[in-house]
């Protein structure tokens, strides 16, 4: 009986069915250990290169890992890998809430669904069962309703479920999968693929709580991280928020504005975290937001999830919908010069009400505002809205459109790449995207490691995908765990700190197999150390996990979403910026001027795909790579 | 000297809540950086911002009416 996981992968197809459950052995665990990383490992097994991302043959997996589950903070989380139907790259995205640790009690380390269903069906996993149900009666319902109904039928209120809303069912290819009615799998569109085989939703509930090597060690890792956090970098991401880095941004020139034309925005301290804290967030008019406006997922101390609510005005805001991270206050806000936060939660709302990743809806409508402001856009092209920046009210109104796939929301439905392709007349000279992926609010410019990190990131631009260029010299003794021992400046690139994009992204792809927050394990500001997530991971399994294994694995996991692109025929060709970052200046602010040397960026990706070894015209791993670290098997 | 803080984020709690991160601090002259974040018992991991431009230097002497803003380094995500 292994300690920490089930050893148990449920197999759906829906086309058939078909309802397996496999059993890997210790060895598979132990090598790829949850996350996309396993994810992986299926879908090289059990889909054909070249598949439509929006047909049966795309195959969606969802998968925990070994300490999910456990009483530890940052554990619960589940990761969704399939082919994305806004990148036609590898998809891949992280969610948090309760659903992860619920599977694991469920009976189970991960799904695999393939096929597509008649009919709208939602899957019931309960204590080692597993049903497909008729889901017609959930189909075109929001969120909030669905949950609501599930939890009815199924006369269980504390069933945890994961589901499409109407932007899935419209195949929005930036359509999220959503938990809580406020937890997404926000980015790379996997809410389309759950659409596009009629899985409504996927339902879990289950009483076997994994079993623990050594309880003691674990708790005693759970206690310190409780006593630690108040004095610890994470403590004002858990009173404040996500939203605490708006002003670090602001003032360090890298706030995308105006569609990232600008580093700084003047409304700013309109869309910071302590203005939610002070203004919106529940509790606030009593003074008790620490206990009504903060949320959490299972056994986690830093509760940094938001709960906001406007109860009067034309942008009225119903908590259940949670409230905006620093990322959806920059993309509604700042990217679309608007500083009004009750109309940004709207838009929040409405992305979790409907089920779209809140990233790429507002990059989407920032690209249209510079398009129109531009005059690349006509008034007739959208269908007579003013997409002016500054527009809030036009900007919650189409979100709600895009999520309805209605008039010119149709169009933004698509993603901003394909909509520039569409519309031509010079519009995609606006597109802030990598891999057709619509790039997150942190800037290249003032973050140069990022630069090399969106390019080269395989399901696009990313911002949780490495460490940003800051901690290498404000962490030296984390950073040395990780092998990077000479601490650079955060301003400037050079070998060293494409080293350390590498190794930070290896941290990071370790961190997203093994499926833990990122607030609360990493190898800089984070509550926990790597070290730490190695004792933990050994607590739970009985393992002899070292921080080098964790790399290797990272790196693993890096290699893999590689190699899976590499079979769809994509390469470095793909790997690129934005061209508004090499053409234009940024206006205004410490990033007043600047711009990204293109000379000096090909330089840094050359170092990057030597130091990754691999190939350096086609950027692809190397066979030879990929023996080394075990996953020669997919080149068969 | 008369110097213009403005703490940001968590760090703004160094200060009563009514505040809400603004001070206008009273320090003698050729105060360095160092010797303010000391003087607001601020021994966090924080970066600061002199008149609207970075200031890495915690040695930088500060200069009557000079608006400083404090801030984390942090990530963010």
């Amino acid at each position: 009986m292994p300690h920490g996981y089930n050893g148990k992968i449920l197999h759906v197809n829906l086309t058939t069915h078909d309802i397996e459950i496999e059993e890997p052995d210790l060895a598979f665990y132990r090598k790829y250990m949850g996350g996309s990383a396993m994810g992986l490992y299926y879908l090289f097994k059990n889909m054909p290169a070249g598949v439509d991302p929006l047909s049966p043959d795309n195959v969606l997996c969802l998968m925990a890992s070994v300490i999910t589950g456990v009483p530890i903070s940052g554990q619960s989380r589940l990761t969704a890998t399939a082919k994305s139907p806004l990148t036609d790259c590898i998809g891949d995205s992280q969610m948090g809430g309760f659903v992860p640790a619920e599977l694991k009690f469920a009976g189970f380390d991960g799904i695999i669904v393939k096929g597509k269903a008649d009919s709208p069906v939602y899957l019931w996993i309960h204590d080692g069962e597993v049903e497909i149900r008729d889901a017609s009666h959930l189909w075109g319902k929001i969120t909030g309703e669905v949950e609501a109904i599930i939890k009815e039928e199924l006369g269980d209120k504390k069933v945890e479920v994961m589901q499409i809303g109407p932007a899935g069912e419209n195949l929005v290819r930036f359509a999220a999968i959503m938990s809580m009615s406020n937890r997404a799998f926000g980015r790379t569109g996997m809410g389309a693929v759950m659409g596009s085989k009629n899985l409504k939703a996927i339902v879990v509930r289950g009483k076997k709580k994994p079993t623990l090597a050594d309880k003691e060690s674990l708790m005693n890792l759970t206690r310190w991280g409780v006593k630690a956090l108040p004095e610890s970098d994470v403590a004002g991401l858990g009173k404040y928020g996500t939203a605490e880095s708006t002003a670090p941004q602001q003032k360090k020139g890298g706030l995308p504005t105006f569609n990232f034309n600008n580093g700084v925005f003047d409304g700013w301290e309109s869309i910071d975290g302590t203005t939610m804290y002070d203004t919106i967030l529940v509790g606030a008019d009593k003074g008790m937001q620490n206990t009504k406006g903060r949320d959490t997922c299972y056994s986690c101390t830093v509760r940094c999830k938001r709960v906001v609510e406007v109860k009067e005005g034309l942008h009225q805001v119903d908590p259940h919908y949670g409230g905006p991270e620093y990322e959806t206050l920059a993309t509604f806000g700042s990217y679309c010069g608007i500083d009004n936060l009750a109309a940004i939660a709207k838009a929040n709302e409405y992305c979790n009400k409907y089920g779209m990743d809140t990233i790429s809806c507002g990059a989407t409508i920032s690209w249209a505002m510079e398009a129109f402001t531009e005059g690349r856009l006509t008034i007739e092209d959208t269908g007579g809205l003013e997409l002016n920046y500054g527009n809030a009210d036009m900007m919650v109104q189409l979100t709600k459109m895009i999520a309805e796939r209605d008039g010119f929301g149709d169009l933004l439905a698509e993603g901003s790449a394909r909509a520039a392709e569409k519309i031509g007349n010079g519009t995609e000279e606006f597109l802030i995207v990598s891999k057709k992926q619509e790039t997150p609010a942190h800037m290249p410019q003032a973050k140069p490691t990022l630069g090399i990190i969106y390019a080269v990131n395989p399901f696009g631009s990313d911002h949780q995908s490495s460490e940003h260029d800051g901690s290498y010299k404000w962490y030296p003794e984390r950073m040395a765990q990780i092998g990077l021992d000479d601490p650079q400046s955060s301003k400037g690139m050079n070998q060293e700190k494409v080293r350390y994009a590498m190794r930070t992204q290896w941290a990071y792809s370790a961190m997203d197999s093994i499926n833990v927050c990122q607030f609360v394990y990493g190898p800089a500001w984070h509550l926990y150390d790597m070290e730490q997530l190695s004792l933990t991971i050994n607590a739970v399994t009985g393992w002899d996990v070292t921080v080098d294994e964790l790399q290797e694995l990272g790196e693993r996991r890096v290699n893999l979403l590689r190699a899976f692109n590499a079979r769809e025929g994509i390469g470095r060709e793909q790997d690129t910026l934005p061209e508004k970052m090499f053409k234009k200046a940024l206006k205004g602010g410490p990033t007043n001027d600047v711009k990204i040397d293109r000379q000096e960026w090909e330089e840094m990706m050359d170092h990057y795909y030597r130091f990754s070894e691999w190939d350096l015209t086609t950027g692809n791993p190397t066979l030879e790579k990929l023996e080394s670290l075990g996953i020669g098997w997919i080149m068969e | 000297m008369q110097i213009d803080v403005k703490l940001l984020g968590i760090l703004r709690d160094q200060l009563p809540a009514v505040q809400k991160g603004k001070a206008k601090i009273e320090l003698q002259d050729g105060v360095s950086v160092a010797d303010l974040l000391t003087h607001l018992e601020i021994s966090r991991r924080v970066e600061v911002a002199i008149n609207e431009e970075i200031e890495t230097d915690e040695t930088h002497i500060l200069v009557d009416g000079d608006q400083v803003h404090i801030f984390t380094a942090i990530g963010g995500g």
